[in-house]
């Protein structure tokens, strides 16, 4: 790539205002993995 | 599908900045134990970044994109294949991905977020020494210092201290947002640049008697909000979008009214990201983390607007 080259452009993405219609959530197994993802990376 | 809940940090840096370096150095001293994946991003056949950090036996999974530049050349169904791969075989909850010296990290930002993962931050490495010549001189270096989040200046050993003053005032002038922090060979004390490193944070507000060390150390304080009601949605996002630029980081779950669904929110050093979370109701306490500088003066302020958003069950409902 030629540092000079112009820079590339990417749409802006969209905020996603409002949860998904879905209501489904995990199952057990999926919520548990889940929650040690959630505690690795700080948020609980 | 629970494996998507990724969050991605973006290392990105001019060439010959010292992103491996520093990668190095912060997996070797940090992140141990998380499961951590790394896609190493290195122009041409052999990805000389790539041998560097292959040997760190406690990342998971190395994936290396070689033939071409990721933010430009490599096509978005590619770049999707790397990462479903990772996801779906290594289950990460963190992925490092190490950009060329060349690329814009603006539009692999988008990728990331278009692939359905958590962008937690971008950090960008600059050469201290030669940092004022690369901007003059290419476009690309000044994107990466626009786009960061955090800013880690490096090379410090080689520049005078009258350099440090001139080039911190022409990053901040560059991106006013980003948190600056100084680097000697990629050895950096601060544990703010990656997701994985709030948990400790977190940690340690909970826990204030096993603080004062660290605190000393790195100069970060921390504190946690908690509460049980559900929180008035406008009110809340207007929180967080209007942090003070002290917080560096603010990381939780809330419960929002009208809201099936839990909130996962994040901030790095002022710019808000929400996602979504089904997720039992036993789960129903609102959690958060704030990091950050000269705490103790924004502290109450903002946990009284989080209050403030509270809202009880009749009102909520």
């Amino acid at each position: 790539m030629d540092p000079n080259e112009k820079k590339p452009v990417a749409p802006e993405p969209a905020k996603p205002p409002t949860p998904p219609s879905s209501t489904e959530g995990y199952t057990p197994e999926e919520e548990e993995e889940v929650q040690k993802r959630l505690e690795d990376l700080g948020y609980i | 599908m629970a494996s998507r809940h990724v969050a991605v940090d973006i290392l990105t840096g001019f060439l010959g900045s010292g992103k491996t370096t520093l990668l190095k150095h912060v997996l070797e001293h940090g992140l141990k134990g998380k499961p951590v994946a790394l896609i190493v991003n290195e122009i041409g056949d052999v990805g000389i970044d790539g041998k560097v950090v292959t040997g760190l036996n406690y990342v998971e999974k190395m994936v290396e994109l070689s033939s071409g530049c990721i933010c430009c050349s490599i096509d978005e169904y590619r770049f999707d294949l790397a990462i479903q791969e990772i996801v779906e075989t290594v289950k990460p909850h963190l992925i490092i991905i190490e950009s060329t010296g060349l690329a814009d990290p603006e539009p692999l930002a988008y990728r990331v977020k278009s692939a359905g993962l958590h962008l937690d931050a971008i950090i960008t490495v600059v050469d201290a020494e030669n940092v004022e010549r690369f901007v003059g001189e290419t476009e690309v270096a000044g994107f990466q210092i626009a786009a960061a989040d955090f800013l880690v200046v490096n090379k410090m050993d080689l520049v005078t201290p009258a350099d440090v003053v001139r080039v911190k005032k022409k990053l901040t002038r560059l991106n006013p947002r980003a948190l600056q922090l100084e680097s000697v060979r990629g050895a950096i004390d601060a544990d703010v640049l990656f997701a994985t490193d709030v948990a400790g944070h977190r940690d340690r507000a909970r826990d204030p008697r096993a603080s004062s060390h660290h605190l000393a150390h790195d100069a970060f304080g921390s504190f946690i909000y908690r509460s049980s009601a559900a929180l008035d949605q406008k009110g809340f996002e207007h929180v967080i979008e209007n942090l003070p630029p002290d917080v560096i980081r603010a990381k939780g779950i809330v419960r929002l009214v009208d809201r099936d669904w839990h909130c996962l929110f994040n901030v790095t050093c002022g710019r808000s990201e929400i996602g979504w979370l089904k997720l039992s109701d036993d789960h129903s306490e609102n959690q958060a983390v704030f990091i950050g500088r000269h705490l103790d003066r924004h502290r109450t302020a903002i946990l009284a607007a989080l209050a403030a958003c509270e809202r009880s069950g009749s009102e909520a409902g």
